[in-house]
């Protein structure tokens, strides 16, 4: 016997309850094994100092009081804490968490097998694949024309019509420059107005715009502008070369509209 | 000549029965029985004295609420400990959550930064000091070890209940309410080392 199988049953000895064989076997262990005697005999110490320990009473008027309540009225009926408390009890809350992680893990796994090919909205996965000369996406370009410039407007195709495009003005530069770069399907912008204003909306996803912009006093300035982390930044090259990247604060990210 | 209580012959169990049945006194006798016990192993588990006397109330509030749904064939003994096992993890749990933690040395603020929370109300000579401060240590240690030790060697050392009824009151199997009081004795042990006096045992 080893000193760990042995302290398993120091309880079960000073009460004895060990079997004559048990009992025999861990008093062999004890007369080899000092530190377990001692320890042994501290356990017995310890019951003994537990065992004196006064009794915490209640006050006087503990009786009383408890009639007192049951007089009120209120151990006549559960109170609303106590039956709420007795129906969420974790005990009886169990099978209801584990039978909707079961039904959460069902259908993760249904997911899996099956993705889903027909969702709301495009997925990235459609984004990516959008071509650039994607003549037959909705010309949202231009059903978004005549909307109101402080609406934001709804999350936008990527591909916007090259129609659009080449009627717009500075817009039109822009959409069109955007379909033409590889990663255009992550770029989401909205003309909001016959000006060349734009809004931008939709943060569920990248903004950026880049362009070269023809209306400006500074007309050829590069610009590269986008959303970083819903903070939008203008990100500008002048025609000397001289590169700036100016945040564009506001508190409410759907109130940020740049005007070209 | 003084008339003797017709209930103080009866067992728990045939008190609780007239209980059931409607009867104040029984209901009474049950309260100057168990009152004590429930309080002590409250006041084990918290450690503020009012808030375990108000839970102690609380318990014999749903004896007498449940007592049409006492079933003789349970030991009485078991029935009203494990509700007042299950009031007081109910307080440790909205402790928990109220505190984010559950500090025992929160709760020994609770009771105004005494280091003994339950003043003796036995106290004893000068000479038996020591026994005074062993009783402190003791207590402190019992609030120190895990609470699922706690309570099972609460129910054990301090209540004084068989293993059976432990197990019957924690929902545990005989073996683990076994190994979980041995270890329990153990945790206490090396708390209470440095304080005890060997020469005696």
């Amino acid at each position: 016997m080893n000193c760990r199988n042995a302290e398993n049953l120091f309880s079960a000895f000073i009460e004895d309850e060990l079997s004559e064989e048990e009992r025999r076997s861990l008093e062999t262990h004890l007369m080899a094994c000092r530190r377990c005697a001692l320890s042994v005999k501290e356990l017995r110490a310890t019951l003994e100092a537990v065992a004196s320990l006064p009794s915490v009473e209640t006050t006087a008027h503990f009786e009383e009081d408890v009639m007192d309540r049951i007089r009120s009225g209120e151990a006549l009926r559960p109170s609303l804490i106590e039956w709420l408390g007795d129906v969420l009890a974790p005990s009886r809350l169990r099978p209801v968490f584990l039978a909707g992680a079961a039904v959460c893990a069902a259908w993760i796994a249904v997911l899996l097998v099956h993705p889903p090919t027909d969702s709301i909205g495009p997925s990235i996965a459609d984004l990516m694949k959008a071509s650039p000369s994607a003549n037959h996406k909705p010309d949202v370009a231009s059903s978004n024309a005549g909307s109101d410039a402080t609406t934001p407007p709804a999350p936008a195709s990527v591909n916007a019509a090259p129609e659009a495009a080449r009627s717009g003005g500075t817009t039109a530069t822009t959409v069109a420059e955007r379909n033409a770069t590889p990663d255009a399907a992550a770029r989401v912008a909205t003309p909001a107005g016959a000006g060349g204003d734009y809004a931008w909306a939709d943060h569920e996803m990248p903004v950026q715009v880049t362009g070269v912009d023809s209306t400006l006093p500074n007309a050829g300035d590069r610009y590269q502008d986008e959303y970083i982390l819903d903070q939008f930044y203008l990100n500008r090259t002048d025609q000397d070369g001289v590169h700036s990247i100016v945040p564009v604060s506001g508190n409410n990210a759907d109130d940020v509209y740049i005007t070209f | 000549m003084k008339k003797l209580d017709p209930l103080a012959e009866l067992s728990d169990e045939d008190v609780m029965e007239r209980c059931a049945q409607g009867s104040e006194a029984a209901f009474r006798t049950l309260v100057s029985r168990y009152r004590s016990r429930i309080m002590n192993l409250v006041c084990r588990f918290i450690n503020d004295r009012d808030r375990a006397e108000e839970i102690a109330q609380e318990v014999f509030l749903r004896v007498f609420r449940n007592r049409e749904r006492y079933r003789k064939s349970g030991k009485f003994s078991t029935w009203i400990f494990t509700i007042a096992v299950n009031l007081t993890k109910n307080e440790i749990r909205s402790r928990v959550r109220h505190r984010g933690t559950y500090s025992l040395d929160a709760m020994e603020e609770d009771s105004g930064g005494q280091g003994l929370p339950f003043p003796d109300l036995n106290p004893l000579p000068d000479q038996d000091l020591n026994a005074v401060e062993i009783r402190r240590r003791v207590a402190e240690a019992l609030r120190k070890i895990p609470p699922r030790y706690r309570e099972a060697v609460v129910l054990r050392d301090v209540e004084g209940l068989s293993y059976e009824e432990v197990g019957e009151i924690l929902r545990i199997p005989g073996g683990t309410v076994r190994s979980r009081i041995n270890r329990a004795r153990l945790m206490l042990k090396e708390r209470l080392k440095p304080y005890l006096t060997l020469e005696d045992v």
